[in-house]
């Protein structure tokens, strides 16, 4: 492994465990078939050597522990193509270069935790049509300055991969609100110092499609995509309902959507919410399809009704339009 | 730090969940689960230990020991079972988590702190069994490999236990004078002795003072020994090797259980290992390292298990079977095998006089002798901590079944010249132990069914109405009592064959009689 143009402190945690990690990386590249070594030392000088050095700083750093974990995570991400040249996309890489450095503090203490929990976090925003990865490191490296620990971090990671478009993680991220208290709940918001913080999480609460930063009023939105421009959808998708929840059909595929103001994701049904589905009708028209039904997108071919949300599909369209309860 | 996914992974927790049922939720937690493994940093006592010691299980049978054998079947569910070969055996498809018992049997040892014989061929992964355990315990590998003790024919108790320090023995005046330089393996808590079949007696000997009574003595100096688990390897299920192992060092042994022979399907395995040149125990994640306060925990947590009356009493059942010799005295209490091994009397001349019932339904017939206490108490040991292990609070009788072979491996000696064994479908138990002890214990549960001692059992009843004191009973009540109870003997005798069960009811009977008259003639001495 090349170790020249890196800085002394992460030379020196190289060097205390040389076969180690040469073990590790030949272990890995029998595991994963092909692991690039030019991939890999980029990996070490452009992502570890700065948070090595940074750490270097930190009082009681363990430098070679950091050097580890950050060394076992790359080989992984590495094996697994979620960095480096064969990477669909990039996105990791630009999460750990972005908040690693600002977030040493907090690294020192769980290095193996830390990248994992960015890592996984970016992967799975990255892998969800319409979720904003740019949104989520860009709020967290915001957000760093206020964050010490580790489980703050975590909570913050939570609530802020809702706000960039996991909106089926919108329980959860309401839970870390309520028990992390109004500080962190400001902060992780990004609210403004006036706003009335009990009065937001209540309405959160009870309105999904309440955004608190934003002053306007939900707008209807299209979600879903053919296949082809990768979406889910084979053929133009049918909407219905399911145990109170939306579900929707494109050829053979069911899919359960969840959506609010922040996103809106679709998960493979089970086969007790495709048995439990009303039926895929042929479009009920009322005031609201027949106004909101857009020009070249054809007829309604099915509408539903879930508590805060209205959806519709149409005959030449393989998205859906989603309509805010109450709205228009 | 040990490196590489494939070798340490670990088994998600909850290792044995169970069903969940209701509408479908999403876990925020997920977020952080994924593709990157994020296991090194989890805090000492995050997790619960039963936990951690599924975990411990499942790391070393899915990645350090290869090891495809789950002969410890648990179901919930009919098994699916096919007929196999000439000899219609059954191999049997287990519908619940089941587990590997040359793994599972030790964990159980470390984890209770007993003494557990792995035996098996050379180079079945014993050695490396128990120096995996030791690492378990939180030594370096290092530390473990100079605490490891090899049996060899010309191991000293010196060797063994520590020297006395040659400048003392020169200039000594008085023993007492003399120091010792003690062994470090006495104060370790995994103490593993290899081939300890190959230790001449009368360092056996020393070694039993060890195990039996945890201090080591030299020239009249005594060094108290830490807690530990024990593990001795043996290549010889016999007790056989270059010297005969004494029987009370075999007898303080606790399970015996076997290294089975490796499936070449797993060569595959064993090939990473030579390429990666990878030794488990030299990567045994953090995570499932054993504090000594988290020991001791778990040995406590596994004690306060509850043991239902309901499966206490078909350990009972059991057990009673097979202590009875009717030829063996003439008076009732001596009648059991004990006596006639203690007299010495030929075994052969002794089943020959034994007529009248059936021995091929006589479950003591098909042992030698029958159970210690000390068998006992660790059966009831290991119950509990397989209970513990599967994340239960309270023994099932699946649990008895499943340790109840290898707790007794050593201890039911079976008399293979008994007709059970000559019966047809039988032979294979004459060299198949385990499945031969398990067998029994279902025979014995079927008997125990079959005469529904589960509701109706006078003298269960009698010994409950006793253990709730004596304090007050009027002599009225005392003599009502004698008078059940003899009713009951009556009863039990009338026109019947003496088996074990009933022999240990009768005596169980006689003293409740004794406790009962001396009570009775106690108050009609208080006016």
């Amino acid at each position: 492994m090349t170790e020249a143009r890196v800085s002394s402190e992460f030379a020196n945690a190289l060097a205390s465990g040389r076969e180690r990690y040469n073990a590790a990386f030949a272990r890995a590249r029998h595991q994963y078939g092909e692991l690039d070594p030019e991939a890999f030392t980029a990996y070490l000088r452009e992502l570890v050597d700065p948070l090595v050095v940074a750490a270097a700083r930190v009082e009681g750093a363990d430098l070679v522990r950091v050097t580890d974990s950050a060394y076992e995570v790359g080989l992984s991400l590495l094996g697994q193509n979620l960095i480096g040249p064969r990477a669909r996309e990039h996105h990791i890489e630009g999460c750990l270069a972005l908040l690693l450095v600002p977030y040493v503090q907090v690294v020192v203490k769980a290095p193996s935790t830390v990248l994992a929990a960015l890592g996984n976090a970016t992967h799975h925003l990255a892998r969800t049509p319409g979720a904003r990865p740019e949104f989520f490191r860009a709020e967290l490296l915001r957000l760093a300055p206020e964050v010490r620990d580790v489980d703050t971090l975590l909570a913050l990671g939570q609530v802020t991969a809702w706000r960039a478009g996991l909106s089926h993680y919108r329980a959860g991220a309401l839970a870390r609100l309520a028990e992390a208290g109004e500080a962190f709940g400001r902060a992780a918001l990004g609210l403004a110092p006036t706003s009335d913080y009990s009065a937001v999480l209540a309405r959160l609460t009870q309105d999904p499609w309440f955004d608190p930063t934003s002053e306007r009023i939900s707008a209807p939105v299209w979600v879903g995509a053919f296949r082809g421009f990768g979406g889910l959808f084979v053929e133009p998708p049918r909407v219905t309902t399911s145990q109170g929840q939306l579900l929707v059909r494109s050829e053979r595929d069911h899919f359960l959507l969840i959506a609010d103001a922040f996103g809106a994701t679709f998960h493979r049904a089970t086969d007790e919410e495709i048995s439990a589905a009303a039926g895929f009708s042929n479009g009920e028209k009322n005031a609201i399809s027949e106004r909101v039904a857009p020009r070249g997108r054809g007829t309604v071919t099915s509408i539903a009704h879930c508590e805060h949300t209205t959806a519709l599909s149409f005959s030449h369209s393989h998205a859906l339009l989603l309509h805010p309860k109450g709205v228009g | 730090m040990a490196f590489g996914n494939l070798f340490k992974k670990l088994s998600s927790a909850p290792t044995n969940p169970h069903g969940q049922t209701g509408p479908r939720t999403f876990d925020v937690a997920d977020l952080y689960r994924g593709p990157l493994l994020a296991t090194a940093e989890t805090e000492p006592g995050a997790l619960p230990l039963d936990e951690k010691l599924r975990q411990a299980y499942f790391w070393i049978v899915n990645t350090a020991i290869i090891s495809p054998h789950y002969d410890v079947e648990y179901n919930e569910a009919p098994p699916q079972e096919y007929v196999v070969g000439d000899t219609r055996g059954k191999l049997t498809l287990p519908s619940a988590q089941s587990y590997s018992s040359f793994v599972l049997l030790p964990l159980l040892t470390f984890a209770t702190r007993r003494k557990c014989l792995m035996v098996g061929g050379p180079g079945r992964g014993k050695t490396a069994s128990a120096v995996l355990m030791g690492v378990l315990a939180g030594y370096s590998l290092r530390e473990v490999r100079r605490g490891m003790q090899h049996g060899h024919p010309q191991m000293t108790i010196a060797d063994l236990l520590g020297n006395p320090l040659p400048a003392d023995l020169v200039s000594a005046q008085r023993m007492e004078d003399i120091r010792v330089s003690w062994r470090s393996w006495l104060d370790m808590r995994v103490k593993i002795i290899d081939e300890y079949n190959r230790i001449p007696t009368r360092t056996q000997s020393a070694l039993l003072t060890v195990m039996g009574d945890n201090y080591a003595e030299v020239l009249d100096h005594v060094h108290e020994c830490a807690d530990a688990a024990w593990f001795l390897t043996a290549n010889d299920d016999q007790g056989g090797g270059t010297y005969q192992v004494i029987e009370a060092l075999r007898d303080r042994i606790d399970v015996v259980v076997k290294a089975l022979a490796f499936n070449p399907r797993f060569l595959g395995d064993l090939l990473t290992r030579i390429e990666e040149n990878v030794r488990p125990e030299e990567v045994v994640p953090r995570q499932i390292v054993f504090t000594e306060a988290e020991l001791e925990r778990m040995v406590v947590e596994i004690r306060t298990l509850t043991l239902p009356v309901e499966v206490r009493r078909r350990i009972e059942f059991f057990s009673s079977q097979f202590e009875l010799c009717e030829v063996a005295g003439t008076q009732f209490e001596y009648r059991t095998k004990d006596t006639a091994r203690l007299a010495g009397v030929e075994w052969s001349q002794l089943t020959a006089q034994d007529t009248g019932r059936d021995r091929l339904k006589d479950l003591g017939a098909q042992t030698k002798n029958g159970l210690s206490v000390r068998a006992l108490m660790t059966l009831i040991h290991y119950a509990k901590a397989i209970a513990y292990f599967r994340g239960n609070r309270a023994v099932e009788l699946d649990d008895v079944r499943q340790v109840l072979p290898f707790v007794l491996h050593d201890k039911l000696v079976p008399d293979l010249e008994a007709p059970f064994f000559e019966a047809p479908g039988n032979a294979a138990f004459r060299t198949d132990r385990i499945g031969w002890l398990r067998h029994l214990f279902d025979q014995s549960a079927a008997e125990y069914d079959r005469l529904n001692l589960d509701r109706d059992d006078p003298v269960a009843r009698l010994a409950e109405e006793f253990k709730r004191g004596l304090e007050g009973l009027s002599e009225r009540d005392a003599r009502a009592r004698l008078s059940e109870i003899q009713r009951a003997i009556a009863k039990l005798v009338q026109g019947k064959k003496l088996y074990g069960h009933l022999y240990d009811d009768l005596l169980q009977l006689k003293y409740l009689h004794q406790r009962y008259t001396n009570y009775l003639r106690w108050v009609s001495t208080q006016g």
